[in-house]
C-alpha cells in the first residue's frame, strides 16, 4: 500500500471535464453507491459533480494494485481519496488504463471513517473532546 | 452489431445484460425502469460504462419528480393552504401550482426543491409573506419549531405545554413545560413548577410559545 498518489489527481478531474468524448467510466457499485449515498443520480450528475468541484478537501488514502486486474502482467493501480460535500465525508477510489485511455471510478460512496465533518466541525470549534482541541 | 471492448481492463470483450433499476423520490414515490448495461467477463466490472442509459433515467426522474410534486400539492389542498395565496408569497405567476399539480408544466428541480421545503416546513410560506425578513423569519421559525417541540413531547396525560427561552444577563436557558393538571393556568402551572435556579429576574427576556 504506497502513501503516494499513483496518478496526478489534477489528471484525473480534468477528465471529468471533458463531454464531448467522455473517457471516465463508472462502475455500477459506485453508481448505485452514488445514488443512495449523495443523490448523485447517474453517471453524467457523477462526472459533472466531480467537474464542478463536488470534491471538496481531497485527501489521499493510499494506492492499491487493482484485486480484479485480469492481466497481472499489467499492473493497475486504484487511487483512493476522501473529499467532503456538506456534512458528509465520501471515499472516491478510481484507476487509469494507459491501454484503454479510460478512467475508472470504481467507487463513490460515504467514508468508511464514517460521517465525521460535523464532529470535526465541533472539535474545530473547542465544543467537544479529540482532534486538535483535545 | 460492433463488439465492444471492454474500457476497464482493456481485455474482455462486453455483454449486453438486462437490468432493473429502482429509482426512488424522497417523497416515497418508487418506479422501475428496464435498461441495458455492459458486463465485462474477464474483470468482472459492470454498469453503464458509456453512459447510454443517462437520457432514459433522466426521464424517468423528471417524471417521479412530477409525480412528487403533484402529491405534495395534493396534501396543500388538505391542509386547506391555497394555491393562489401560495403563488402570490411566492411571486409565481397565478395558476403555476394547479400547472404543476395536473402536470401540464413539469416543476424544475429548483420548483421541486422548493415544494418539497414547503412541504416540510409550511411555515416558509409565513416568512416568504413577510417579505423574507430576517427577524420576523427568525420569530416564525422559532415559534414552529416550538409548536413541533411540544407535539414531540407530549404525553397523553399533558394537559398543556409551553417551552420558551428564559434569558438573564447570565444565563439563557431553554425549557418545555408539561402541565398534568388543567387547573391551573399554564403560566401559573410553569411558575409552581420551575426549578428555583431557573428562576429569573423581573425584566428578564422571555420568549415561550403556549399550546
Amino acid at each position: 500500500m504506497s502513501k503516494q498518489p499513483y496518478y496526478d489527481v489534477d489528471a484525473f478531474l480534468t477528465a471529468c471535464k471533458i463531454w464531448t468524448r467522455p473517457r471516465v467510466v463508472v462502475l455500477k457499485e459506485a453508481q448505485d453507491d452514488a445514488r443512495n449515498d449523495f443523490g448523485l443520480k447517474t453517471s453524467g450528475e457523477i462526472l459533472r459533480f466531480i467537474a464542478n468541484d463536488g470534491l471538496e478537501q481531497l485527501e489521499f488514502i493510499n494506492s492499491k494494485p487493482w484485486e480484479k486486474n485480469p492481466d497481472p502482467s499489467r499492473s493497475m493501480i486504484v487511487d483512493g481519496y476522501e473529499f467532503v460535500s456538506l456534512m458528509k465525508r465520501g471515499y472516491v477510489a478510481f484507476m487509469f488504463n494507459k491501454m484503454t485511455g479510460y478512467w475508472t471510478i470504481k467507487s463513490f460512496h460515504i467514508s468508511d471513517k464514517a460521517n465525521l465533518s460535523f464532529v470535526d466541525a465541533f472539535k474545530k470549534a473547542g465544543l467537544i473532546n479529540g482532534g486538535d482541541h483535545a | 452489431m460492433r463488439e465492444r471492448i471492454c474500457p476497464v481492463c482493456g481485455i474482455g470483450t462486453l455483454e449486453k445484460v438486462p437490468r432493473t433499476i429502482m429509482i426512488t423520490d424522497p417523497s416515497g414515490i418508487e418506479k422501475t425502469i428496464e435498461v441495458f448495461e455492459y458486463k465485462c467477463p474477464s474483470c468482472d466490472a459492470e454498469g453503464d460504462l458509456f453512459g447510454d442509459n443517462e437520457r432514459t433515467l433522466q426521464k424517468k426522474y423528471v417524471e417521479i419528480r412530477a409525480d412528487a410534486v403533484a402529491s405534495m400539492l395534493e396534501e396543500f389542498s388538505g391542509n386547506s393552504i391555497s394555491y393562489s395565496a401560495a403563488e402570490r408569497v411566492l411571486g409565481l405567476p397565478q395558476r403555476t401550482l394547479s400547472k404543476w399539480k395536473n402536470k401540464s408544466v413539469i416543476p424544475s428541480a429548483g420548483a421541486t426543491a422548493l415544494m418539497r421545503y414547503l412541504h416540510l416546513f409550511p411555515w416558509l410560506l409565513d416568512v416568504a409573506d413577510n417579505k423574507f425578513e430576517k427577524k420576523g423569519a427568525m420569530r416564525i421559525h422559532i415559534a414552529a419549531a416550538m409548536r413541533d417541540l411540544c407535539d414531540m413531547t407530549k404525553a397523553s396525560d399533558v394537559k398543556s405545554v409551553s417551552a420558551g427561552i428564559v434569558e438573564n444577563p447570565n444565563n439563557a436557558f431553554f425549557f418545555v413545560s408539561m402541565g398534568k393538571s388543567s387547573t391551573l393556568p399554564v403560566q401559573a402551572q410553569r411558575t409552581a413548577t420551575t426549578p428555583v435556579e431557573f428562576m429569573v429576574n423581573p425584566g428578564a427576556c422571555e420568549y415561550t410559545y403556549e399550546t
